[in-house]
């Protein structure tokens, strides 16, 4: 994958090998044979391959299964036992999504995990395992920022501990977007978590988004060509609504429009071929009613980025019909 | 604004490299700019040829891995209807097909993946799998006879995916699995390629589609997550199957909230100028599979409009030219087979994809030519005549006319 590191690498098989291994280990799901000799082909083959998803389920069954055997069958170890349970799941989750960063069932193993531990285990006990969670994801993310599965299991992780988004996950974003300002994923988390954290305080909202705007004209000012800044700015320009309300509680009024149309033609001095300050000066313009001034800048576009050339093309109809 | 601006063939691509060589620095930019120039190297190289199919070679190898697949797809294990599948629409889009005794290989194959529950999962002795379904229900319609038809057990399959379906309109990709947009996109394709579409099974499917979608426009494959063109490709594809559903059963389009307008702007902003090809996400590489992910999704959303007539909607096809050339220039191998990008190796799943986007490119030329690539149906990625077969079939009513 682009740039993405691996962990250790267990030495591999040859395929004959290979195939060999994983039709035992699918005979042993068939007959649910737990025992520790089937583990070990089973998880040699989860090592191997962590996309057999089978076998994903066959370890689904025993941690099931043995939780209830404990129970009835050792109620005074059970805590002791099935942490340990747990840890040896998620450390073969752990090697798993080292090796391969983006292995939906390995991911989702530890979703069933975390909810199983919640549901069988002390809070003082799966707290632990809920703080691991984000330092799994936190160090996966240094391998790889634009890992998805690593952004979206943190969100993931909060839902089910039944926790809202905390002053925390935005330091954690706001770290991450320091270290790279074209990390797209992380303007993206932020884009989530900012209605969440601040949905019901408007006024905080207005402060912590003319926070932002700062911010992101420090990444427009730093690197005009980068999609993540300017997309991002586009959305605060919008209100920040959060994509589930269709309509944002913030006023976006025309006094914080005009300061950031200033902003637009400071940096269109220094970069007077910046295709998105043009096209968000053109969409300020059409919002002022400058229709004049607005289609010339179109005329620009379909020049500087003929790939939207149709794009542009139609904004101009569109205005031309409205005057 | 002149024609001849249109053309970015003639375009000069190093003034575009040399124009964003002056960037702050971060990791993102740097694996940016390695790539640009991968591609101008092979641009400046003197003994390249002319852009055109090597239609040979990739049959070649094509057929070469119907026979033996090398150790790297132990990966794919879990993923073997997947292969089929990669193959025989990639030998379609060639105007080729397997032989007599390769067809029938990969009938029995697939059946051995079938589950006695319902579905087809990665292999013999695996759980059923809705992705895995979707490829085999493609392949056995690619391989296009009734014999290859009558392998899918249609009363278990539909109960089977129905068992699968999450109260919000998701499906889990297997039983205990995931739930993400692709587990909702191959359920309905296969339910549509199978004539299974009920009222059960699309009960708040479009409102779980609307709710996938990014401040960007984009969607991602589950709520709260970036938009991503695969996607984008399986919630608006999976909308607009929702779509012909009502408009057969309720003689109406699909109620939903998803902001087409704001979704086309985001795609249409990831064809690379000096690539010529599609990245998945804003900020990352191109790859050569995203010609189909992302291509497709322009199209689709291009008849959406046109079918809809809003027009307030704007209808924009991409740059077929500049698609064909970051596919045909850069991505082609010698021997055979497409890679994702300058630097990678080739693989059945780039060649599947690639070969898909080229049709796509194919429909969005600026002028029209002969010895194309056959059409697809957009909504299952089958050409149009293997659709039109199934549907037949399976007494299909709903048909995507183009």
């Amino acid at each position: 994958m682009h740039g993405v590191s691996s962990y250790v690498e267990p030495p591999e098989e040859d395929s004959t090998k290979f195939i060999s291994l994983a039709k035992d280990a699918l005979n042993r799901w068939k007959q649910q044979d737990f025992s520790s000799e089937a583990f070990s082909v089973v998880n040699r083959v989860l090592e191997l391959n962590p996309d057999e998803y089978t076998l994903w389920n066959y370890h689904k069954r025993f941690v099931v299964d043995k939780i209830e055997r404990v129970r009835q069958e050792d109620p005074s170890s059970f805590q002791e036992v099935i942490e340990q349970l747990f840890e040896s799941e998620f450390n073969l989750t752990q090697r798993a999504l080292y090796r391969h960063p983006k292995a939906y069932s390995a991911w989702q193993h530890r979703i069933f995990l975390l909810k199983v531990a919640k549901s069988s285990l002390p809070p003082t006990i799966y707290d632990n395992f809920f703080k691991r969670e984000l330092e799994i994801c936190a160090k996966l993310l240094d391998l790889d920022d634009r890992n998805f599965h690593g952004w979206a299991h943190r969100m993931r992780v909060g839902e089910i501990k039944g926790i809202q988004i905390t002053r925390e996950e935005l330091d954690f974003v706001t770290d991450r977007i320091y270290a790279n300002f074209s990390n797209y994923s992380a303007w993206h988390h932020r884009s989530r978590i900012l209605p969440v954290l601040f949905g019901d305080q408007p006024e905080e909202y207005n402060r912590v988004i003319q926070e932002d705007l700062e911010l992101v004209k420090q990444a427009i000012f730093t690197e005009p060509e980068d999609q993540s800044a300017w997309f991002y700015f586009g959305w605060l320009l919008r209100g920040a609504p959060s994509s589930h309300a269709p309509v944002s509680i913030l006023d976006v009024d025309n006094e914080m429009l005009k300061k950031e149309l200033s902003t637009l033609e400071e940096l269109l001095v220094l970069e007077p071929k910046c295709k998105y300050a043009l096209l968000m000066k053109f969409h300020l313009l059409y919002q002022f009613g400058e229709l004049g001034n607005a289609e010339a800048l179109l005329t620009q576009l379909q020049i500087l980025d003929p790939l939207r050339n149709g794009y542009y093309q139609h904004l101009k109809e569109k205005m031309r019909q409205k005057s | 604004m002149s024609e001849t601006e249109w053309k970015l063939s003639s375009r000069d691509l190093e003034s575009l490299y040399l124009q964003n060589e002056d960037t702050y620095p971060t990791e993102t930019y740097l694996l940016q700019r390695q790539v640009e120039r991968s591609i101008l190297k092979i641009e400046h190289d003197k003994l390249r040829g002319e852009d055109r199919l090597n239609r040979d070679e990739h049959r070649e190898y094509l057929h070469q891995s119907l026979q033996q697949l090398p150790t790297s797809y132990q990966a794919l294990d879990a993923s073997q209807p997947w292969l089929c599948y990669w193959i025989v629409h990639a030998l379609d889009l060639l105007g080729d097909k397997p032989t007599e005794e390769e067809a029938k290989g990969i009938v029995e194959h697939l059946s051995s993946c079938q589950s006695p529950h319902g579905g087809f999962g990665g292999g013999y002795g695996q759980v059923a799998h809705l992705a895995t379904t979707y490829a085999a229900v493609c392949a056995l319609c690619i391989v296009g006879t009734p014999e290859a038809l009558q392998v899918i057990q249609l009363d278990k399959l539909y109960n089977w995916i129905l068992s699968l379906k999450n109260e919000d309109g998701s499906f889990r990709v297997t039983e205990q699995g995931e739930s993400d947009v692709r587990g909702l996109y191959c359920a309905l394709a296969v339910a549509y390629i199978c004539g299974l579409l009920t009222h059960e099974l699309v009960e708040n499917c479009s409102t779980y589609i609307s709710s996938l979608q990014s401040f960007d426009g984009g969607l991602g494959g589950e709520p709260f997550n970036e938009g991503h063109g695969g996607y984008s490709y399986c919630g608006f594809a999976a909308l607009c199957i929702l779509n012909e559903y009502w408009q057969a059963t309720e003689n109406q389009s699909v109620p939903h909230s998803l902001d087409i307008k704001r979704l086309q702007f985001w795609v249409i902003n990831r064809q690379l100028e000096l690539e010529g090809g599609f990245q998945g996400r804003v900020n990352k590489l191109v790859d050569s599979c995203y010609s189909f992910w992302q291509g497709g999704l322009i199209a689709l959303i291009d008849y959406w409009i046109r079918k809809h007539s809003q027009s307030d909607q704007v209808s924009f096809k991409f740059s077929g030219e500049d698609l064909e050339r970051y596919l045909l220039r850069y991505c082609q191998c010698r021997g055979g087979g497409f890679r994702d990008k300058p630097g990678k190796p080739r693989d059945l799943y780039h060649t599947c994809y690639a070969l898909s986007g080229l049709s796509v490119a194919h429909q969005n030329l600026k002028e029209s030519r002969s010895s194309l690539l056959p059409k697809i149906n957009y909504l299952v990625n089958i050409r149009v005549e293997r659709w039109e077969f199934a549907a037949a079939y399976f007494g299909n009513k709903n048909s995507l006319t183009s």
